[in-house]
């Protein structure tokens, strides 16, 4: 049954597949070089955007603004380590940037919450919730989420961080990044609970 | 045997828990049934959030994709400007400058009508001679800004102190010679048989003038009262302008009302309530008056340009009178040298003696908006405005189709594009007003900037029409498809227009909207240049 923690295909091609000639020639200037590059991740950054911000649009602006920073910061970029990785932290950053400019105060919100304690779930129960979801039911409930909690669940489980990146990302300590990703799994159950006892009550919505 | 919690066993399955730990878990799963089913749960759900969070599919929108032949969109925005262009030409000839040439050939001689009601260049000398005074405010400002950068070193009490002493020190400074008197005060008088060698600037409650100004009178206050001899122009903002002596250039008054019982060589021009040329009065020059109620009693030598809710003359008039009013009628004194053009509600009413070049040519026009005709002639108006906005959306969306969703788009934001939107209205107005009065020369640039204004509100609603249709109908690709509900959002648009007090309202608020999703768009076409590259 279920026993791999991560999926096998990535979001993007994994590292192997990565055109490294072509990001050589992009840092070195090559205007061509830059478009292809463009061509080959915009949907991937676009589509990363548009698991954490929440509108179409600003994931639009967000994928635009990140290529300007992605040409700018081309240079800083080690070509030693995965391009791909290094892709999503600066778009993490940049998205997680711009939603603490915007939702200052629901950030403080869920940062006076971390300490509840929180309710050890039932196995059984937690099973049979997941068993019940769609990815479309997954995704609307993902977008209720509050900031924090859907962008760490999409750092580690859309965008593969490790729990140190994850860290730096958000500006927290790396020994809570465990506890931040709990809670947003805590988080989640709650709605999807709840999205799930509005919809037996009206039933035949689909 | 104790459980683990559940953060530890998520912390075991990321890899996360230190091993004699992790061990020790491990171990103890295979035993505990519990323990066992909470990581098999916490795993269901890791593997849940992966897949759905991939898949999914979102196409790469059509803005982010790598710009086709940007060769053709270069031609496209040369055409549009091109077009904006010719638009505005054809604005400038066929409605400015007509305008301007059948204001001056009502004896208007003196230059365009804009140049009249806009003061001249009088105002400007005053302002001039106030230079003085803003270098010294400039560099005051200059000086905060050093202090503001040396912020760190000083203390913050420090640096509100050097502010206020530069202050202090620029009021304590002897006024500079300057080329104007400038006086303050709740009373000025200038008693007769003293003279000013020069432009007097005068604020105050009350002011009076009995003496003699070798320049221009401009003055701010409650009542102005000019008895004395002026020998330049005449400028009031006030409630009541009384000019009693005489004065040898022109006199224009933003006032309430504005009497003339003594001699002006020049122009009058009244922005005011009540405009009366009394039975003493002597005007060489012309007449422009925008007011409620306008008297002419006494001797005007030139023409009569009016838009009054009524006149009566009963004077003399030398040259032309062009007006626009409810009522006019003309007394058994009154004696009009020149041909008489009067639009108005009502037919005019000329007492017998009065003595006229030629009889009034009267224009009737409906008086009564409410009127079913005036109705229905608006709701024509509006159908034409209509049709005119769904071809310039054509337009646009066959010319520059991503512009045109961008604008949509940007439209769906609605708080950003309001507020972006309503603060650049604002700053339009601003920098025409401040173009108009302050730069003269800048007259031309002024009007030009007021004419991109009419393009600019035909995409706002365009932009908000779209936006409506798409929310009413749902997106769709494809141009047909987009024009039918482009159409249907401007047709509530416009529709909504027509309902009284609301339509005013809610076009304001479409004004401001569109025109902040315009500006976004523009903003965000400038960056996604800089960011998506050009297909190869």
């Amino acid at each position: 049954m279920v026993e791999a923690t991560r999926t096998p295909d990535g979001p993007v091609p994994a590292a192997a597949s990565e055109p490294t000639e072509t990001i050589a020639r992009a840092r070195s200037g090559d205007a061509e070089a830059w478009g292809e590059l463009y061509r080959h991740y915009a949907a991937a950054v676009y589509r990363f955007c548009r698991r954490v911000l929440r509108t179409r649009e600003d994931a639009e602006d967000a994928t635009m603004e990140i290529f300007v920073k992605l040409r700018d910061k081309l240079g800083q970029y080690d070509p030693e380590r995965s391009f791909t990785a290094w892709l999503y932290r600066v778009s993490a950053n940049h998205c997680w940037d711009s939603l603490r400019r915007r939702r200052v105060r629901q950030d403080l919100e869920t940062e006076d919450s971390d300490s509840l304690p929180l309710e050890h779930p039932d196995p059984g129960q937690l099973e049979q919730l997941i068993a019940q979801q769609s990815g479309d039911q997954m995704r609307t409930a993902l977008a209720k989420l509050p900031e924090r909690a859907r962008m760490a669940l999409v750092l580690r489980y859309y965008a593969d961080m490790e729990y140190e990146e994850i860290a730096d990302t958000l500006g927290v300590r790396r020994a809570f990044v465990g506890v931040v990703l709990l809670r947003a799994r805590h988080n989640l159950r709650d709605v999807l609970q709840r999205t799930g006892a509005a919809k037996t009550h009206g039933k035949g919505a689909s | 045997m104790n459980h683990f919690d559940e953060m530890t066993c998520l912390l075991y399955l990321e890899g996360e828990l230190a091993q004699p730990r992790a061990a020790e878990l491990q171990s103890h799963a295979k035993e505990c049934a519990a323990c066992g089913a909470m990581l098999h749960a916490l795993r269901s759900e890791s593997l849940l959030l992966t897949t759905s969070l991939r898949e999914g599919d979102d196409a790469l929108p059509a803005r982010l994709f790598a710009r086709q032949e940007s060769g053709a969109a270069r031609w496209a925005w040369l055409l549009g400007f091109a077009l904006a262009g010719a638009g505005s030409y054809m604005v400038w000839t066929g409605l400015i400058v007509p305008w301007q040439e059948s204001t001056s050939q009502s004896g208007m001689g003196v230059g365009s009508l804009l140049t009249m009601l806009f003061f001249s260049g009088a105002l400007w000398k005053g302002w001039s001679s106030m230079i003085d005074t803003i270098q010294a405010a400039a560099l005051v400002t200059l000086g905060v800004g050093a202090l503001a950068l040396l912020r760190g070193r000083w203390r913050r009490r420090a640096t509100f102190a050097a502010v206020l002493a530069a202050l202090a020190l620029l009021v304590a400074m002897p006024q500079p010679a300057s080329a104007a008197e400038i006086h303050k005060g709740s009373t000025y008088v200038l008693p007769g048989g003293q003279e000013v060698h020069d432009d007097l600037i005068v604020t105050g409650e009350s002011i009076r003038i009995d003496g003699t100004v070798d320049g221009d009178v401009i003055a701010f206050g409650h009542t102005i009262t000019v008895n004395g001899h002026v020998k330049g122009d005449v400028i009031g903002f006030a409630q009541f302008l009384r000019v009693g002596g005489t004065v040898d250039g022109n006199v224009r008054g933003f006032v309430n009302t504005l009497t003339v019982d003594g001699s002006v060589a020049k122009n009058v021009s009244a922005f005011a309530q009540n405009t009366e040329l009394n039975s003493d009065s002597k005007v060489g020059g012309s007449l422009i008056a925008f007011s409620q109620e306008c008297v002419l009693d006494g001797k005007l030598g030139g023409s009569v340009l009016a838009y009054d809710e009524r006149t009566d003359i009963e004077g003399t008039v030398g040259g032309g009178v062009e007006l626009h009013a409810k009522e006019l009628s003309i007394g058994s004194t009154g004696e009009l040298e020149g041909p008489v053009q009067f639009t108005g509600a009502q037919a005019p009413s000329v007492a017998q003696g009065a003595h006229l070049a030629s009889p009034v040519q009267f224009v009737q026009v409906e008086p009564d908006e409410n009127k079913p005709a005036a109705r229905a002639r608006a709701a024509a108006h509006e159908v034409l405005r209509y049709g005119a906005a769904v071809l310039v959306g054509l337009l646009l969306m066959s010319i520059l189709p991503g512009f045109y969703l961008d604008g949509v788009r940007e439209a769906r934001r609605f708080g950003l594009a309001m507020g972006v939107g309503s603060l650049s209205l604002v700053a339009f107005i601003l920098v025409i007003i401040v173009g108009l009065v302050l730069l003269f020369a800048g007259v031309g640039g002024a009007l030009a900037i007021a004419l991109a204004y009419v393009p600019m509100l035909y995409l706002a609603q365009i932009f908000v029409g779209g936006w409506l249709g798409d929310i009413i109908l749902g997106e769709k690709a494809g141009i047909g498809a987009q024009l039918g509900h482009l159409a249907l959002g401007l047709l509530i648009v416009h529709g909504v227009a027509l309902v009284p007090f609301l339509g005013v309202l809610a076009s304001g608020v479409v004004m401001a909207w569109g025109a902040g999703a315009l500006l976004l768009a523009l903003y965000h076409r400038s960056r996604s240049i800089a960011a998506v590259p050009a297909a190869a």
